[in-house]
């Protein structure tokens, strides 16, 4: 099985749909048999917004990423996405790339895209950096290159509200900051409402406009990071080890 | 070049006593060219046929035990040429083909439905599993009983020792699928009928064309017992037919036919594989 040859329609010059989704979580919880980990949880992001998630493992960011994804049921509470013009699309991009090996790169990322929209797979890929590779297989990229596809796949389907699941978290600390620079350049661009998971709390500094502290299941903190992006790291230093006190 | 290079091994050896090794030997040693590789795969079956030959030349070999490679040689010729081997052949072929297509199709659709659905696993699963434990063999009386001598007799063994390697590994590749493609799958969007078409079905392929190659081979085997009874054409028949007759020498060929029709299917399986998973990291 060669991978399908692809028509290349003109890639539309932007991905941006429409404004971002918002979304409304009340009194959420969500308990695996006894043990609950989201208890009560209450949060609104406003359309367009940037929020990162923190907390010790087992805090409960990644069931809340899930819950938002539709991949994992609640006990109570709410949810609501919204998306002003449309049904809100949310895609997820995980730690690993789960990228299918038996696909080519463009192929990867024109996966479940309506046939009228496939021509975003290509512009999403040069928006990488990676339009020459679009016939390339999986394992014949880095590790940091599969991310990349990952991103544009997530980033093709033009989502209204983009869940992104530690999607750095298994690059060398190089690749991470190129991916971070990449990461902010594209999110500019599709103006989609973004939940970042992440356990790197500069991570969570550097790229949000809000960083959301779960511990216990339930939100410790809720903060802006003072400066505007791009950040120096030097005005977040206060924030960064009040937050980092809050963790232990 | 004479510059002189303190190596580890020298160090060594300065220090035990003992004499370093000779850098030249422990020089990574350069492979053979390919052919001659290749002419040494062959040299011992080689020396065997002509030991065989010599053997069966000087009369220490009783043509009834073991005819001369010649005389397999010339039956080869003598059935070639009057058309009977082939007409032979490709009724063999003819019914193990048979034979694979049912077996190996239903063990195919069989595997996909017990690897996708939890209910079907459970209740069909345990009963294939019980027919797998019966040795065709003991099933000929059984066969002979239910479709006489017949074609369809020969295929229903065939399609039964075909049916399980297809089974088993269909169903080991489709349960074997990473459940993180699958969940991404229902994340971007896919219906349950286009995860299974773009992500269930390529993932299963490499194991399924595993029980194709092995339901290949074990489809000689069936057919080599169901050829021994009953059979009035196929290779089976020509080794029988030549035994009333003592005709090692045929015997001996449809001996050699069925290996190399063997080694011909594992080749073919082989290239499918190629054809079909392009994206498997080559070992």
């Amino acid at each position: 099985m060669t991978a399908a040859p692809v028509v290349r329609l003109p890639a539309p010059v932007s991905l941006r749909a429409g404004d971002g989704a918002s979304v409304h979580v009340q009194n959420l919880t969500v308990k695996f048999g006894a043990n609950t980990v989201l208890s009560d949880l209450t949060l609104d992001v406003a359309p367009g917004e940037r929020v990162a998630v923190v907390g010790a493992s087992g805090g409960g960011k990644t069931t809340l990423l899930r819950v938002l994804a539709g991949l994992t049921p609640h006990s109570a509470g709410q949810v609501q996405i919204r998306q002003a013009s449309d049904t809100a699309r949310v895609r997820v991009m995980f730690q690993e790339d789960r990228l299918l090996p038996w696909l080519g790169a463009l192929d990867n990322v024109t996966l479940g895209l309506p046939r009228t929209e496939r021509a975003f797979g290509l512009t999403a890929l040069a928006g990488v950096g990676l339009a020459d590779r679009a016939d390339t297989y999986p394992h014949e990229l880095s590790g940091g290159q599969r991310q990349r596809v990952a991103l544009a796949r997530a980033l093709a389907h033009r989502p209204a509200l983009l869940l992104l699941d530690e999607p750095f978290g298994a690059l060398d600390a190089l690749t991470r900051a190129s991916m971070h620079t990449l990461l902010e350049t594209l999110l500019d661009e599709t103006g989609a409402t973004t939940l970042l998971v992440t356990h790197d709390l500069d991570e969570a500094l550097k790229l949000a406009d809000r960083v959301i502290l779960l511990r216990g299941g339930e939100v410790a903190e809720d903060v802006r990071p003072p400066a505007p992006r791009p950040r120096d790291r030097t005005a977040l230093e206060p924030l960064r080890r009040h937050l980092e006190g809050q963790l232990l | 070049m004479t510059q002189v290079k303190i190596t580890q091994d020298a160090l060594t050896g300065a220090i035990t006593g003992r004499p370093a090794p000779d850098p030249v030997k422990s020089a990574p040693r350069r492979l053979a060219p390919h052919w001659v590789l290749e002419s040494v795969r062959w040299l011992v079956p080689v020396l065997l046929v002509a030991f065989w030959q010599v053997a069966s030349s000087v009369g220490w070999l009783n043509p009834r035990v073991l005819p001369a490679p010649t005389a397999v040689a010339l039956a080869f010729w003598e059935l070639a040429r009057s058309g009977e081997l082939w007409h032979h052949f490709l009724i063999s072929l003819g019914r193990a083909g048979t034979g694979v297509l049912i077996g190996g199709g239903l063990g195919f659709a069989l595997g996909i439905l017990t690897g996708t659905f939890r209910a079907a696993h459970l209740l069909l699963d345990s009963s294939f599993q019980m027919v797998r434990t019966i040795p065709n063999l003991a099933l000929i009386p059984l066969v002979i009983l239910w479709f006489g001598i017949g074609e369809s007799g020969k295929v229903f063994l065939i399609a039964l020792a075909t049916f399980f390697p297809v089974y088993l590994n269909t169903l080991h590749g489709v349960r074997s699928i990473d459940p993180k493609l699958t969940e991404m799958a229902r994340v971007y969007g896919l219906s349950p009928l286009e995860t299974f078409r773009r992500v269930s079905l390529p993932g299963a392929l490499p194991s399924v064309l595993v029980g194709v190659r092995y339901a290949l081979g074990i489809s000689w085997l069936a057919l080599v017992v169901s050829e021994s009874f009953g059979a009035s054409s196929g290779i089976g028949f020509l080794a029988m037919d030549a035994r009333e007759f003592f005709r090692t020498d045929v015997i001996v060929l449809a001996i050699l036919i069925y290996a190399l029709i063997g080694k011909a299917a594992d080749a073919v399986v082989r290239g499918l594989e190629r054809r079909l998973l392009p994206w498997q990291v080559q070992a």
